[in-house]
């Protein structure tokens, strides 16, 4: 797979939406739908809430496959705000590079946007790896470029804490 | 964009040294800091001199940098690391030198953790001075030497860490 192509170009055949802060009632909709229909939240998550963070969708035929919401946050530990993404995928999707690209474009976009924004001062991507999918994935102490999420740490449950840090940005030192 | 320590700096000569126990290079280093006299006056060189990673001269033979290291873990992030220390002589510390070295101690460095694997050594650890990095203190992420920000030491150093390329974690 050619990485130095924009990620989109990856999967063709799938419409990449930009949905954070859009405030796109329709996306949100189809977002809500699509985590009834694959009974994808977790019991207590208010759909309606988990809807206003999301980041990027998937569509595919005109469905929703796959979406990244984001929740912005502080990590003391780095002294930075952070972006943390939760990525949900349809199951007939799941071993498909769909997941693969759709993260790669949220945090290409979520980049740019940020950069942008500088006044928002986020500094990068956060993730707890708590998947047991992700096994194998996370014994790699820092995936390769472009996703670049080293591990700066462990929760008290176990669980890693990584970090993928924007280019060009600047921390406020405390 | 990757470029080698042997084309940023053509006309010096760099050798990785690390548990070689090379009796010359380790005399050498000895040389070097004695006249520099930029070992602390606790450090004893004879121990010091034992844990060269890299030496670097210039077209003379003259030993004109080194860098040594430790190998310690890092709780945080639960790996092994090595901690460097690089020394540059005065007059070349505004030329090229002092970072082509780093690239290949960096090199060099990964490729002998991959060769050795029972090593488990997964990158390298720093603990680095905001204030005295300035502008790049606040940089959390330095792409040339992949050197990451992890953490805060109590003192308000910042931890980095540059891991090793597709190093393996034990879970």
């Amino acid at each position: 797979m050619n990485l130095d192509v924009p990620p989109e170009q990856l999967a063709p055949d799938v419409e990449f939406r930009w949905a954070w802060r859009q405030g796109d009632a329709a996306l949100e909709a189809e977002a809500i739908d699509f985590w009834a229909r694959n009974g994808l939240l977790r019991p207590g998550t208010d759909p309606v809430e988990r809807a206003r963070e999301l980041v990027v969708v998937a569509r595919k035929d005109g469905r929703t496959v796959g979406l990244i919401t984001g929740q912005v946050g502080r990590l003391d530990q780095v002294r930075a705000r952070l972006v943390f993404f939760r990525g949900s995928i349809d199951p007939d999707h799941r071993r498909s590079h769909i997941g693969f690209v759709l993260l790669l474009v949220a945090q290409r976009r979520f980049e740019e946007w940020a950069a942008a924004h500088p006044e928002e001062r986020i500094a990068g991507q956060g993730s707890f790896m708590e998947s047991r999918e992700l096994a194998e994935l996370a014994r790699i102490a820092c995936s390769s470029e472009p996703f670049r999420l080293g591990v700066v740490g462990f929760l008290p449950d176990g669980r890693q804490i990584r970090v993928h840090w924007f280019r060009d940005v600047h921390l406020d030192l405390e | 964009m990757t470029i080698t320590a042997e084309e940023m700096a053509p006309d010096f000569d760099f050798r990785f040294v690390w548990q070689t126990d090379d009796a010359e290079a380790q005399a050498d280093a000895i040389g070097y800091w004695t006249r520099l006299g930029n070992l602390p006056h606790n450090a004893s060189a004879e121990e010091r001199a034992k844990e060269l990673v890299c030496t670097v001269r210039d077209g003379t033979g003259r030993l004109v940098g080194l860098v040594t290291g430790r190998m310690g873990l890092i709780d945080q992030v639960r790996a092994r690391l090595a901690f460097l220390r690089g020394s540059i002589e005065p007059e070349h510390r505004r030329g090229r030198v002092g970072f082509a070295l780093m690239l290949f101690t960096r090199a060099a460095m990964e490729r002998w953790s991959a060769e050795h694997p029972e090593e488990k050594l997964a990158g390298f650890g720093g603990f680095m001075e905001a204030e005295e990095l300035k502008e790049r203190g606040r940089q959390p992420y330095w792409p040339m030497t992949r050197f990451g920000l992890i953490g805060y030491l109590p003192d308000g150093r910042q931890i980095r860490v540059g891991w090793f390329r597709d190093f393996r974690l034990d879970i």
